[in-house]
């Protein structure tokens, strides 16, 4: 079938203007990120208006063999989850944005997936709600696209597993079926469940089942989610953030575990300098040298918190516990480190940064590698990639890093990141070199790549080749017409 | 039957004295609770295994998983094996008695996993655990349970779901014999990056390996766990005094409150839980039904019956709930307490005072005069709800010491140790089933409580349920009140056909109430039969089921009766997808 | 009629819904990982059928008529050392009977001709010679030689020491006996001994499931002991009085005096100021309770009643039945006595009391299923080395010289350094001074 026919068929099932061939706006869903190779940009863009269009949309993909990549999150899309190798469509929903229903009595929302953090939080704060989030993310940022790939959020002791804050979901699988993961997933209507007294909050289910995870994580190839609930949490009602400051990593690790393992606090994490001063100057860059030269090489943010009920009584009770932790590990509490004052940090990183990247504003592009091992073990990793950089003649003060503590300290996700310009092929080269032995060398040392990108994304999937083989037969089943990112994790 | 030639290659790979095909020995794998779940006219016995097969390692197991694929037979795995879902449903199955697996692989402190074989029981890695300062999730029917299998292949709600969440969610690594006999192990483990993380790269096959419910061992065999712990700040060990059936705990350390609270109605005990849990105060709680007050309150059912029958736990205990507060330190502690009278105000909670009288056998005497004025009184807390600083006071009244501790004990034993759980309530008919029991919110949970409390009404009319009041609501709240959680206990006589009968009857009717009144996937919501009844309902989850399990399983290696059966066609079988 | 015993027991076999706690010890008091097991069959063995369980399943398939007694139910049955704990641990949470079950299931079975080849010749032994080893060594009352005690019922005295049948070949144990006499003298005790009349008490023969033989060795023992107008009988072992207080009752009929454990006569003593334990003996020791001192010893308290049902499907008895939880054993004086002696640093082990874990020495598995009995002694021996004790003690012949033998044996594996085991009463013969 010719492309017109195609374009012909797709404009059947979808709504007026819900198909797009403009090349300035297929541009605007390639992949932006000078690093990912093969970046074939989407030949169309379709918008379902809703379900049943999208249902249709996938039906008529399995019949015609189309290919559709899930979009969700507004542009630039930098990290490449939407990268694809053969040609496709790309499928937006950043427009579905619903907030359907908030419930304050069972802490949880239910959105659709162009929703962004910004929106979201907004919708919650009358409320006395929030929402765990990752480290400042762009104001474009899906929640959903956010949820579905496990990122990280700054509030680890209110993940409990490594698929919250995701709780029920409803998706439509490769095949073209649509299914409801969690208390959702039924029996009943989403209103007779509510009347029942549930609030599709549970993430497990139906029964023998969490398809829901299998989605997750996906990056698009196994299922396209129409809706979602998310947990929420009290928005906190009297906050006291801390900075604990050192030269030596080693010294706040012990800290963290201290304060991490009975639950002290909230928001929590480690940034080295650069990853605290790309944070807190991506709106004035040229503050950066200034600011980087007043921190001390790592900073531990952590914020203590009270919310509805005796909120200065806890902020007090536990500002005195973890003070005693900090002692114990010869740190102390400060409000300010250099010229970064803790609210502010708290501030920067508990809000969407802007629309573009944190990460991207000193440079104009920054290379983020990261993956998932233990907090003890990150000095490990700091020395592999320091000696990858060394190789690679990148001077090791370029590199930021960040560690974020996850299910409540459970595991750790270590990213480092390393802005450079975008419009420098030599850099661009360079970075690209550089990312492929960092990733080899850190995955030797014991890197868990579970949300692979770049370079990461085969090497990934290389050692378990049993897991792969059976993901291809979940895709078999899910997708069996390879309709959804073919080609992602060589599925 | 399995032929000589059989039996001989299962020896050799096991080692003979591994293998057991003497009928005697089968049928203690053919009787196990709840066999109306299967049985459903009423006979106590279940299928009889071809042979039991004792595995040691990994190794041993996979090396069976191929035999079966090759002589065509099916495994049935086993943990700790209580209830009918370890039994075998058809001939040419054998047993995998793990029960020779039972190593602690690891246990990385600073990381709070541990690693562990399918046959470590609960209590033992609390034991060591406790010296550790962490703790793990333990489900309600108790520390001889295998963690393994709770949080791999069966459900896990627990007393301290307030702090240790569900088992399944629970899960950091798993080593998975898939039914070719090949060993996956998911996550990060897989990698050789350690325990982790179960999640990952990419898409996670922790949702193929269970849901809410497990898959029963009907998808192979788990032959290592990685389990998420928790801070314990509680003792490390603890000193024991008495002695069966009463083991008292010498002392309570003083960052550890334990209460049982009586509300005046639902609606308060409800609100409650909402609060603790927002709060993040309760470290264990659970909802006591007034006849489990009244059964933990005697040694037997003699004195159960009188007791029962003057009247008092239904008036005072009908909304109870036992709640743990443990402080990290006593700063935490002193707030927590603080929050916690805060909300038994506001919602008119009484903390029962504990030194109730010794459940030595009470005169008869006594016994009329509490019935004459239990008679009378709406509300025996009345004054204790309104003047809650005569809680404190009664409770610090030095008299009966004893029994106060001992009191204090049992709601140790229950909530932290779970060292005397679901097991106490067989005592009365010697049988219990359990019903509705859907995950997700506390307000659910009260409803579907309600329901089945009606419902149960009808058979104990008839005589054929025990006339426990009907309310059997257990369970309790989630993640710090995230989620919530009831099922509807029932108890009836295995003795009886009718009654076992009666019991299959009510889980049925149970599960359509699920389905009719939306109330979620039930606790007895899988296996072939009810996933069938429940997946036209819910998104078709068991055809999707029925490929998964073709998908891992081609030559029909691993019992599927408590999964989908691929060998049934269902109505659509080849309508959808693949 | 066996039968008909096993099926008026059918109701507690149903009360069996295969929790597995009748595996383990109750978890209040589990301590250590390494010691929590309970069963020493199912410890070894493993198979459900080796547990409490498995046993109260397989006699409730056989009157379902679903299983023939055969050789593979007799090995389930007999391979089990009789010690009654699966008993204490479903009767922490139900009011079961567990080892009534499992001893009616071996009567049925010997009945049937299905006893493991060496129960027969030993119950043989027990038939002629009242003694389990046959032919004894030395005569009953061999041990006595040279003490000048008087002989019952030709004389009289006050107290009767009832040495049992193991120091008949078992110097060791002989000599255990009489540092005990010499130590009831030494208190002035008016003692007397059956001498080479001495009946054996016949537990063996209630272990390897010979009701009648038990029956008539204990009516034989009762009606000896009546003619010895003692006020009061010592029983040297632990497993005798096992037999007298808990399973004559039950099988046959009381001793009408009072019987007691050699520790309980000796405290008496110590506390009546009679007898002093001035010496020190300087040891970390610790404690095997003896089944049958132990749980098995709780007083047999008859029931007559019925099972009645109220609220529907819930049974009670009528009269309330008494649940015998094996915490009325002899405990504390063997415990008081190691407390009395100075200089003794007593360390208890992690199973204690009604939870013990068996030596292995009961049940005659010693005699049919040596590895079991091996397996469980070494089991125990590594639980006394882990709570630091340099000398078990133990107030049971059978323990003691099964501790002693298995040492000595080491069967096929390695064995770690040899723990010395010693009976109480020499402990305190020590402490009294009288070894010179």
């Amino acid at each position: 079938m010719g492309a017109k026919e195609i374009n012909d068929r797709l404009r059947a099932v979808l709504s007026e203007d819900g198909l797009s061939t403009d090349p300035d706006i297929l541009t605007l869903y390639r992949v932006a990120n000078p690093i990912v190779r093969d970046r074939v940009g989407p030949s169309r863009v379709a918008r379902p208006r809703d379900v049943t269009e999208l249902q249709n949309l996938v039906r008529l993909a399995n019949e015609q063999g189309l290919h559709l990549v899930p979009v969700s999150s507004q542009g630039p899309h930098g990290k490449g989850g939407t990268a694809c190798a053969e040609e496709h469509i790309a499928l937006d929903l950043s427009s579905w944005k619903k907030i359907l229903r908030t419930d304050r009595r069972n802490r949880v929302c239910m959105i659709e997936p162009g929703v962004t953090y910004g929106e979201l939080l907004d919708a919650l704060e009358p409320l006395g709600m929030t929402v765990p989030m990752p480290l400042a993310p762009r104001s474009g940022k899906s929640v959903a696209a956010a949820v579905m790939d496990r990122e990280p959020s700054t509030w680890p002791n209110r993940q409990w597993d490594i698929s919250d804050p995701v709780g029920s979901t409803e998706f439509i699988f490769g095949t073209g079926d649509i299914f409801r993961t969690g208390a959702a997933g039924g029996p009943g209507s989403l209103e007779k469940q509510r009347v029942a007294g549930g609030a599709q909050k549970s993430p497990m289910g139906p029964s023998q089942t969490d398809f829901q995870r299998v989605v997750q994580g996906s990056q698009g190839s196994l299922g396209i989610v129409t809706w979602l609930t998310v947990r929420t949490e009290l928005r906190p009602s009297v906050e006291g953030p801390c900075l604990i400051g050192s030269d030596e990593l080693e010294k706040l690790i012990p800290f963290i575990y201290g304060v991490q393992r009975p639950w002290l606090g909230e928001h929590s994490f480690i940034l080295d300098r650069n990853a605290a001063t790309l944070l807190m100057t991506h709106n004035a860059p040229d503050s950066f040298e200034a600011v980087t030269a007043s921190l001390p090489a790592f900073i531990c943010l952590q914020n203590i918190a009270g919310f509805e009920r005796l909120p200065r009584e806890r902020v007090a009770y536990q500002l005195k516990d973890i003070e005693e932790i900090a002692a114990r590990n010869g740190l102390a509490l400060s409000s300010s480190l250099g010229s970064v004052l803790a609210p502010e940090l708290l501030k920067a990183a508990t809000r969407p940064c802007g629309p573009r990247d944190f990460r991207h504003a000193l440079r104009g592009h920054c290379l983020s590698i990261f993956f998932l091992s233990t907090l003890d073990q990150s000095p490990r990793f700091l020395g592999a990639i320091g000696e990858v950089a060394g190789r690679h003649q990148i001077e090791r003060n370029r590199i930021g890093i960040y560690l974020q503590p996850v299910v409540q300290n459970h595991a750790c996700h270590i990213e480092f990141m390393v802005p450079f310009d975008p419009e420098n092929r030599g850099e661009v080269e360079l970075m690209r070199r550089f990312e492929a032995d960092a990733v080899h060398e850190l995955f030797d040392e014991g890197a868990f790549f579970s949300r692979p990108y770049g370079a990461a994304g085969k090497l990934a999937f290389v050692r378990n080749q049993l897991n792969n083989a059976v993901l291809k037969k979940i895709k078999d089943i899910f997708d069996p017409n390879r309709v959804l990112n073919p080609g992602k994790f060589g599925l | 039957m399995l032929s000589s030639e059989e039996i001989r290659v299962l020896g050799d790979t096991v080692g003979p004295e591994w293998v057991c095909t003497d009928p005697c020995m089968m049928d203690t794998y053919s009787y196990y609770m709840n066999p109306e779940i299967v049985n459903q006219e009423g006979s106590l016995w279940l299928t009889r295994p071809e042979a039991v097969v004792m595995p040691a390692n990994t190794r041993e197991v996979s090396e069976v998983v191929r035999l079966c694929n090759r002589l065509n037979l099916m495994v049935k795995p086993i943990s700790t094996g209580w209830s009918a879902t370890a039994a075998a449903s058809r001939d040419r199955v054998i047993v995998l008695d793990l029960k020779r697996m039972d190593r602690i692989i690891e246990i990385d402190v600073k990381n709070q996993i541990a690693v562990v074989e399918p046959y470590v029981k609960a209590i033992i890695l609390q034991t060591i655990l406790w010296k550790e300062g962490l703790n793990l999730h333990v489900v309600s029917c108790g520390g001889n349970h295998s963690p393994l299998a709770s949080t791999t292949s069966a459900w896990g709600t627990g007393l301290d779901g307030p702090s240790m969440s569900y088992s399944g969610r629970n899960l950091l690594g798993v080593e998975w014999v898939l039914p070719t006999g090949d060993v996956l192990i998911l996550g990060s483990a897989g990698e050789g990056a350690g325990w982790f993380t179960a999640d990952g790269p990419g898409p996670s096959l922790r949702g193929i390996v269970r849901g809410y419910q497990g898959a029963f061992g009907s998808l192979g065999v788990f032959t290592k766990a990685a389990l998420k712990l928790y801070q314990w700040d509680g003792p490390p060990e603890i000193e024991v005094g008495g002695c069966s059936p009463h083991y008292i705990i010498k002392d309570l350390p003083s960052n550890i409150g334990l209460f049982m609270l009586s509300f005046p109605d639902a609606k308060a005990m409800v609100e409650a839980g909402y609060r603790m849990g927002e709060a993040g105060i309760n470290y264990a709680d659970f909802r006591l039904p007034a006849f489990m007050c009244a059964i933990g309150s005697t040694d037997d059912n003699l004195d159960l019956k009188r007791i029962w029958e003057t009247g008092l736990f239904q008036k005072i205990a009908n909304y109870i709930m036992i709640t743990a507060v443990i402080g990290y330190s006593p700063r935490e502690f002193e707030w927590k307490m603080k929050a916690f009278r805060q909300i038994l105000s506001e919602v008119g909670g009484v903390n029962l005072p504990i030194n109730l009288p010794d459940n030595t056998r009470v005169p008869e005497r006594l016994l009329k005069r509490i019935r004459r004025i239990v008679e009378f009184i709406d509300d025996p807390l009345k004054l204790l709800r309104k003047l809650p600083f005569l809680q404190d006071l009664i409770s610090r009244l030095p008299i009966n010491k004893r029994q106060r501790q001992k009191n204090l004990s049992e709601l140790f034993w229950v909530m932290l140790r779970h060292a005397n759980n679901t097991q106490g309530n067989f005592r009365p008919s010697q049988a219990m089933l359990t019903t509705m029991g859907t995950f997700d919110t506390w307000d659910l949970g009260i409803r579907q409580s309600d329901w089945i409390a009606q419902k149960k009404q009808e058979y104990i009319k008839k005589g054929l349920f025990l006339d426990d009041g009907g309310d059997l609501g257990c369970g309790g709240t989630f993640e710090q009140g995230h989620m919530g959680y009831l099922e509807g206990i029932t108890l009836y006589s295995s003795k009886d056909p009718r009654s076992v009968e009666a019991a299959g009857k009510v889980v049925e009717e149970a599960v359509q109430a699920c389905i009719d009144e939306a109330f979620g996937i039930p606790i007895a919501g899988f296996g072939q039969e009810m996933n069938a009844k429940l997946g036209p309902h819910c998104g078709d989850y068991h055809k999707w089921m029925k490929r998964i399990k073709e998908a891992l399983d081609p030559n029909l290696a691993v019992d599927p009766f408590f999964y989908v059966d691929p060998g049934k066609k269902t109505d659509e079988d080849d309508s959808q997808g693949g | 009629m066996d039968l008909i015993r096993l099926k008026s027991l059918k109701t507690d076999m149903e009360k069996c819904f295969r929790c597995s706690l009748c595996k383990m010890i109750p978890l209040p008091v589990v301590r250590h990982p390494e010691f929590t097991d309970a069963c020493p069959a199912s410890r070894l063995f493993h198979f459900h059928g080796y547990s409490g369980s498995g046993k109260q399943i397989m006699a409730l398939s056989l009157l379902d008529g679903r299983i023939e007694p055969d050789e593979a139910l007799a090995r389930a049955v007999f391979t089990c050392t009789a010690c009654g704990y699966c008993d204490v641990a479903c009767k922490f949470i139900m009011d079961a009977e567990r080892h009534r079950v499992n001893m009616v299931l071996r009567e049925h079975l010997v009945d049937r001709g299905l006893s493991p080849p060496a129960h027969k010749k030993v119950r043989e032994n027990l038939r002629t010679y009242g003694n389990p080893k046959g032919r004894p060594e030395r005569t009953a009352g061999a041990w006595a030689e040279g003490l000048g005690l008087k002989v019952l019922p030709e004389r009289k005295a006050e107290v009767l020491l009832f040495a049992g049948c193991v120091p008949s070949n078992d110097p060791q144990s002989a000599e255990v006996v009489r540092k005990l006499a010499r130590l009831l003298l030494h208190a002035g005790v008016d003692l007397g001994i059956l001498g080479d009349a001495e009946p054996g008490c016949g537990l063996p023969a209630y272990w390897m499931g010979d009701r009648d033989l038990f029956t008539k060795m204990a009516s034989d023992a009762v009606s000896i002991f009546s003619k010895t107008n003692v006020r009061t009988i010592v029983a040297a072992s632990g497993s005798c009085l096992g037999a007298f207080r808990s399973k004559y009752p039950e099988y046959a009929r009381a001793p009408d005096v009072e019987v007691l454990h050699a520790t309980e006569f000796l405290l008496r003593l110590i506390s009546e100021g009679r007898l002093s334990l001035p010496r020190p003996v300087r040891a970390r020791v610790t404690y095997q309770d003896p089944c049958y001192l132990g749980r098995q010893s709780e007083p047999y308290a008859k029931w007559e009643g019925v099972e009645r049902t109220a609220l529907g499907v819930m049974t009670y008895t009528d009269p309330p039945k008494p649940v015998s939880r094996g915490v009325k054993g002899v405990y504390e004086p063997p415990r008081q006595i190691l407390r009395a002696i100075p200089g003794i640093e007593f360390n208890e082990m992690y199973r204690i009391r009604e939870y013990s874990f068996c030596c292995g020495a009961g049940g005659g598995v010693p005699a049919a299923y040596p590895e079991l009995a091996r397996s469980a002694a070494q089991h125990r021996l590594t639980e006394a080395r882990a709570v630091g004790g340099e000398l078990l003690v133990t107030a049971c012949a059978y323990c003691e010289a099964h501790f002693r033998r298995v040492q000595e044996d080491g069967g096929s594996q390695k064995q770690p350094e040899k723990m010395k085991v010693v009976d109480i009463i020499e402990l305190v013969y020590e402490a009294a001074g009288l070894d010179g």
